[in-house]
């Protein structure tokens, strides 16, 4: 019989963000409790070499975990509904780009519930969240609040299509100015071009 | 023995990479015929070399020589061979030396196969390779040696990542280097583009197979991980929007907008200025996920400290080629001249109008993936940026793009008028909105959001089907005379228009899995059953069983639709004990309509019979690959056209008979 996860990897000493045990430890926000931390799991690496081809990890988010436990969900289909869109957009504040939802690890696990918890207490959807970055800063938002350093998030896309948009009109026009129409044929050509189809 | 020898080469590449960027840069300058004559044969033995490097790391791992310390961390004598083999790129050191013997031998096809290039320009390119290629040498000899020995020799290696011991994986690598290293020989020849002073329809049909090659291997490569994802993870999710996935789908943007742009080159002679800052952009971006993957500065600010050398190593070469590259483009550009003129409705401004939104894309994903490292370092604020900020901006601007990119592909190029490629698309507009308003009936979630991804998906497709039917005058024509034009069709038009609809057929997976999926969670004891969308999952037993290098416990999932029996499913939980690591292995049914995905956990209770299961059905999801494929297909079928093959030799044109000249 296997171990469980929580007993497997507390055991190895690993992380629980699966594929995150594999990387360096994560820091965590100065607002954020201390969380897990995900010791290197093999002496001999260095630093960046632990990251291991992160290529291949390239889509290593959530490293085969099963998140979410049965236990957790609410007996209200339409409360656990929200609660599982809520948690979709927060972040595990030790693992690398995990939402709560995806990650085992027990920061997020205590996420779940207060988010599962809040919402049962009769919170709406923004109450929660902002519970939720009351205790953990806005570092848990995985859609950035609009605000003065991130306008760049949230304008930039728009601003960059809209001046690129009126750059290339510009552009199109004034190159395709001259050949907007050819000039009709003079009298002369016209009278050659007559002569030439009739030859 | 044979490591050193591997070493060695590692070496002489370095010091043959110097001499050829020295002699193809200064041969190109000078005309010197015989700096000119010497870069292609310094390019063939570079290619050499780096092949024996990675030759002798391979048969190291192979043979599991545990006195190479990259063997020893990455590798264990119990390992099948395959993950032997895969072992060599699945770690950093290796995964480099994976990426420089790309890169050489893309530099020797160079050298062998484009032999009529006007000589000053081929050896430029040689040139700009072989720096390229000597900065990454450089980077592995003095900060990432492979080839380092340990004394004394350990019994055993630490085993791969477990997470990596998946066939599907063990191919991903190497089909995402070959893309983004493929865009190097466009960032080559726009460089030495600019040092020649001259950029015409020649000169795009040289870079065409490359950047072509290029994209295919990378569209190939992302689509494998998506698969790998997918169905390693265990969550059943594609993509997550992960900084190094984006580091993937940057250089796939600005490569699809250089596709794009130097086909104006090559038709009209003009966008020159455009074309080379993309070629220059896909490779930087490329270059630049690299550096970001490698360094580990998006893993955490932290982590880059712990090795500073080669993250600064990395960082010095990102900004040397990169900057150099702007600083000669900034400096050179405006010497290149237009061409043809073209009006404001024409094929021409449809390819801008692309180029302007992939960009905003590519600003999009990278602003996302950079911009929480400004604001922490810049304004001390910790910020994370994931799926909910690229889904309300990078997918609306996909959106845009699926929009214009069928009506585009009608305009014809200098003068077109957009009301008669509206009129020409009338069918394929018609069955999108029926598709539509279907999808808004029938879908019981997002109703809206289902709509508008379905019109996505079906219009991309149907705009692809009927720029072929167009092509091929469906309906106006005999049978047999369908088939000439149909056999006939130019491959670059046929492959474009493939494309185009393996990216529609992509957006319908995305949008049935996505929008549609069933989740079901809960603990189950051998002999219960549980219902999921008209499926119905008898969980029979859980056994342990033994393979090589883990053990596991294997369920046996009956899955019924009605009281018929479909097929049984063995999901897995596996136990590496080397890497001390678990893992779940999901069983999944895909059926082109969609995919049953079953996940075994944790046992529960005291007799550890009942375990966590979670079943999904991801609805449409294997569109994802399939459109994958035709996309993939797609970028085949234009390299094959005669008409741009590598080093196809120049023939004197036959004069074409006058009805087929109209045809075309």
């Amino acid at each position: 019989m296997l171990p469980s996860w929580g007993t497997a990897t507390s055991e190895a000493g690993g992380g629980v963000c699966a594929a995150a045990s594999h990387r360096p430890p994560q820091s965590v926000s100065p607002t954020a409790p201390p969380g897990r931390e995900h010791p290197r799991r093999r002496g001999g690496r260095g630093g960046a070499s632990a990251l291991v081809l992160a290529t291949l990890l390239t889509f290593a988010a959530s490293g085969a975990a099963l998140a979410v436990n049965p236990e957790e969900q609410l007996p209200n289909p339409q409360q656990e509904a929200r609660a599982r869109a809520i948690t979709r957009e927060l972040r595990c504040v030790v693992c690398q780009s995990q939402t709560i939802d995806d990650s085992s690890a027990p920061v997020a696990q205590a996420l779940r519930k207060l988010v599962r918890d809040r919402i049962v207490a009769g919170d709406s959807d923004r109450q929660v969240v902002a519970a939720v970055t009351a205790r953990y800063g806005d570092f848990v938002l995985l859609k950035p609040r609009f605000d003065g350093s991130t306008s760049i998030l949230w304008l930039g896309p728009f601003a960059v299509l809209g001046l690129g948009a009126a750059g290339a009109f510009v552009y199109v026009r004034r190159q395709g100015g001259v050949a907007e129409e050819p000039a009709p044929l003079t009298d002369a050509e016209r009278a050659a071009l007559a002569e030439t189809l009739q030859a | 023995m044979i490591v050193e020898l591997g070493h060695y080469a590692l070496v002489l590449a370095f010091l043959i990479a110097i001499v050829q960027a020295g002699a193809g840069l200064w041969g190109g300058h000078t005309r010197n015929p015989h700096a000119i004559s010497l870069a292609g044969p310094a390019a063939v033995t570079l290619a050499g070399l780096a092949a024996l490097a990675f030759g002798a790391l391979t048969w190291a791992h192979v043979s599991s020589d545990f006195s190479v310390q990259n063997v020893f961390q990455n590798s264990n004598s119990a390992l099948p061979l395959i993950y032997r083999i895969a072992g060599v790129w699945g770690n950093h050191e290796g995964s480099m030396l994976l990426w420089i013997v790309t890169l050489s031998i893309l530099g020797g096809l160079v050298a062998v196969l484009d032999r009529n290039l006007p000589p000053t320009l081929r050896a430029r390119v040689l040139g700009v390779q072989a720096i390229i290629i000597g900065a990454f040498v450089g980077f592995a000899l003095f900060t990432s040696n492979p080839f380092t020995r340990l004394s004394p020799t350990p019994l055993d290696g630490q085993d791969l990542n477990p997470l990596l011991q998946d066939p599907g994986l063990a191919f991903h690598p190497p089909f995402l280097y070959l893309g983004f290293v493929g865009f190097s020989v466009a960032f080559s020849f726009g460089v030495a583009a600019l040092l020649e002073g001259r950029v015409d329809p020649a000169w795009a049909r040289w870079v065409r197979p490359w950047t072509l090659g290029a994209w295919t291997s990378l569209t190939l490569g992302i689509g494998m991980g998506a698969a790998w994802a997918y169905y390693v993870l265990g969550w059943g999710g594609f993509w997550s929007w992960d900084p190094v996935e984006n580091g993937s789908l940057m250089p796939w943007l600005a490569g699809t907008a250089l596709l794009h742009s130097a086909a104006v080159i090559e038709k009209r002679d003009t966008l020159k200025a455009w074309t080379i800052l993309m070629s220059i952009t896909a490779f930087s971006t490329s270059v630049l996920s690299t550096f970001v993957v490698r360094s580990g500065l998006l893993t955490s600010v932290h982590a880059f400290a712990n090795d500073p050398r080669r993250g600064l190593l990395l960082l010095a070469i990102c900004l040397v080629m990169t900057g150099g590259a702007l600083l000669l483009y900034a400096l050179r550009a405006h010497t290149l001249k237009a061409g043809g003129a073209f009006q404001v409705v024409s094929r021409e401004s449809s390819l801008v109008l692309n180029n302007v939104l992939l960009s905003a894309i590519l600003f999009t994903v990278a602003i996302g993936t950079f911009w929480p490292i400004v604001a922490e370092v810049a304004f001390g604020q910790r910020i994370s940026v994931g799926g909910p900020y690229y889904v309300r901006t990078a997918v609306p601007l996909a959106a845009l793009l699926a929009l214009f990119m069928s009506i585009g592909a009608q305009l014809p190029w200098k003068r077109g008028d957009w009301r008669a490629a509206l009129k020409r698309l009338r069918v394929a507009a018609a069955v999108t909105l029926v598709a539509a308003a279907a999808s808004f009936w029938l879908s019981g979630q997002s109703k809206a959001l289902s709509a508008v991804g379905v019109a996505m998906g079906v219009w991309i497709v149907a705009g692809a089907v009927a720029d072929i039917a167009l092509r091929v005058q469906f309906g106006r024509v005999s049978p047999g005379a369908l088939w000439r034009r149909a056999v006939h069709l130019p491959r670059s038009a046929g492959g474009g228009a493939l494309a185009h609809a393996g990216l529609g057929v992509c957006v319908l997976g995305m949008v049935g899995t996505t929008l549609w999926a069933s989740e079901k969670l809960t603990v189950m004891r051998p002999g219960e059953r549980m219902q999921i969308a008209g499926y119905t999952l008898v969980f029979d037993s859980i056994d342990p069983r033994t393979a090589d290098n883990f053990q596991a416990d294997t369920a046996s999932f009956t899955v019924l639709r009605g009281d018929r029996q479909i097929t049984v499913l063995h999901p897995e939980r596996r136990w590496f004990p080397i890497a001390q690591t678990l893992t779940t292995q999901a069983a999944n049914r895909l059926t082109p309509m969609g995919d049953l995905y079953l996940v075994v956990g944790d046992p529960r209770g005291d007799d550890n019979q009942s375990h966590v299961v979670r079943a999904y059905v991801h609805p449409l999801v294997g569109l994802i690959w399939l459109g994958v494929l035709i996309m993939v297909g797609g970028g085949g079928v234009s390299l094959s056209d005669g008409r741009y093959r590598i080093g196809a030799p120049v023939r004197r044109l036959k004069p074409a008979p006058a009805s087929l000249a109209a045809a075309e």
